[in-house]
């Protein structure tokens, strides 16, 4: 069933129409006509039945709606009097609650998961919003980052569904670094979001361990009828724990990392922890902040180290000191002369 | 009718660039995938595209089952230009059902003996690499 928030609308209307206490028995051109004044478009005949239709019998819906038609009034009715598609027993305060939670749902939806999950939030909100709010011109209260849409996002229900029934796949990869194409069989157990990318983990049988690929390089998955392996999903309880990043590096295991921030930077770290595990170490009178971490090291913590090194430079930790070091040495040659 | 799915089958080949990732037989279709991928020593920038005339047959046997649908991929005359010596494609191309068991199977461009493009020799679908499909 392909469903829309027009489609949704329309259904909130024919409920109005037949719940209308002034003018019972709405007939088919009433039900029309009211569409049609308040969408600002056509419809057809066939598409306010194919709605009634929906509204009566469709499961995924979940109205189940007990409309009738009156052949002595000519005009369509609910044999249950009290019915509503809207009926959300609900206080004022959690309407409006769930109308801000509606809100962020709605600017998530668009960009980061899938069509079903679109449809599902359009649904919450025409329940919630009977009218918009027309003195905001449209502008949000709420806005979140939208990050234009990843490759390989259209793979993110089918992935969520294999996570769920723990099928096994197979799947193709694309190395960026290698330039190369090689498949695996992954049990998938997470989709999994680092600054705006998302990934797959699972157990690889090609690897025989675990395996983060993002979806950006992972072509036509395939269900296949396998036994599941989750032997490894203490391992992924770990790693969501122990990593800020995503891309582990081979032979890196947790260890602390002590770094020294200056004053503005610091206050951004105080106030946007780095890890869970982030301590203040000491700090002096300047305002500098020296701070632990306690994770397994990833590129895309080596990366952050990088992107901060006018800033942020790390006191105890060879791996990162030395990672850095030859970073900010690549870049230097890249400016001389 | 099950659908078997034959991952990294091997293969003979003189494409430097092809890659023959997966072939999967179905009552329906049999279905090739492929990866193109530069080389190191890669520096002209290409094209891409399958001649309709392409052809898959059982080793020994005379029957060719026909290219019937491609995905990602364009079918000649037209063609897909590469943009830089690096640029890469993830595709597929259809044939006609080839009966669903293990065999050999080949793929021929246009003309046996063909020494590039797509001719794939000796594609073995060897039971050890076959999964079946949900």
């Amino acid at each position: 069933m392909s469903l829309n928030k027009e489609a949704y609308i329309r259904y909130k209307i024919i409920d109005g129409c037949i719940r209308n206490l002034q003018r019972p028995f709405p007939s088919m051109d009433d039900l029309i006509a009211t569409c049609e004044k308040k969408l600002g478009k056509t419809f057809t005949v066939s598409t306010i039945q194919k709605d009634i239709k929906t509204m009566k019998e469709d499961e995924g819906l979940g109205f189940m709606a007990p409309i009738k038609f009156s052949k002595s009034r000519i005009g369509y009715y609910y044999s249950n009097s009290d019915f509503s598609i809207s009926q959300i027993p609900l206080q004022e305060n959690e309407i409006e609650a769930l109308k801000s939670a509606g809100e962020m749902l709605q600017v998530i939806s668009g960009s980061r998961v899938g069509q079903s999950f679109d449809a599902a939030v359009s649904k919450i909100m025409v329940s919630l919003r009977e009218q918009p709010d027309k003195k905001r011109e449209g502008l949000p209260v709420v806005f979140l980052e939208k990050a234009p849409q990843q490759t390989g996002f259209e793979h993110f229900e089918f992935l969520r569904n294999s996570i769920k029934t723990q099928t096994p796949i197979s799947l193709v990869y694309y190395h960026f670094l290698l330039g190369e194409f090689s498949t695996d069989i992954i049990h998938p157990y997470q989709l999994l979001e680092f600054s705006s990318h998302w990934y797959i983990i699972g157990y690889s049988e090609e690897r025989k361990a675990m395996r983060v690929c993002g979806l950006d390089r992972i072509f036509n998955p395939i269900e296949l009828k396998l036994q599941f392996n989750n032997s490894k999903f203490q391992e992924v309880k770990k790693y969501n724990e122990d990593m800020y990043g995503v891309k582990t590096i081979a032979g890196q295991k947790k260890q602390k990392i002590v770094f020294a921030a200056a004053a503005d930077t610091a206050n951004y770290l105080k106030a946007h922890p780095l890890h869970h595990t982030q301590n203040i170490k000491w700090h002096d009178t300047r305002g500098i902040f020296a701070f632990s971490i306690n994770v397994i090291p990833t590129y895309e913590l080596v990366r952050w180290f990088f992107n901060y090194s006018d800033q942020v430079k790390v006191l105890e930790n060879d791996f990162i000191f030395n990672e850095i070091k030859e970073l900010v040495n690549n870049t230097l040659s890249y400016y001389k002369n | 009718m099950k659908r078997l799915l034959f991952i990294e089958p091997s293969y003979i080949t003189n494409s430097d660039n092809l890659k023959l990732l997966r072939v999967e037989l179905s009552a329906n279709y049999t279905k090739i995938d492929f990866g193109y991928q530069p080389t190191e020593e890669q520096k002209g920038v290409g094209n891409i595209k399958i001649p309709k005339e392409t052809y898959i047959s059982i080793v020994n046997e005379k029957k060719k089952f026909k290219l019937t649908s491609t995905e990602n991929i364009a079918i000649e005359p037209k063609q897909l230009n590469f943009k830089t010596a690096t640029d890469w494609l993830f595709f597929s191309i259809y044939f006609e059902p080839v009966p669903v068991k293990c065999c050999d199977l080949k793929l021929m461009e246009k003309k046996t003996n063909a020494e590039t493009g797509f001719n794939f020799y000796s594609i073995e679908l060897d039971k050890k690499k076959q999964f079946e499909i949900k």
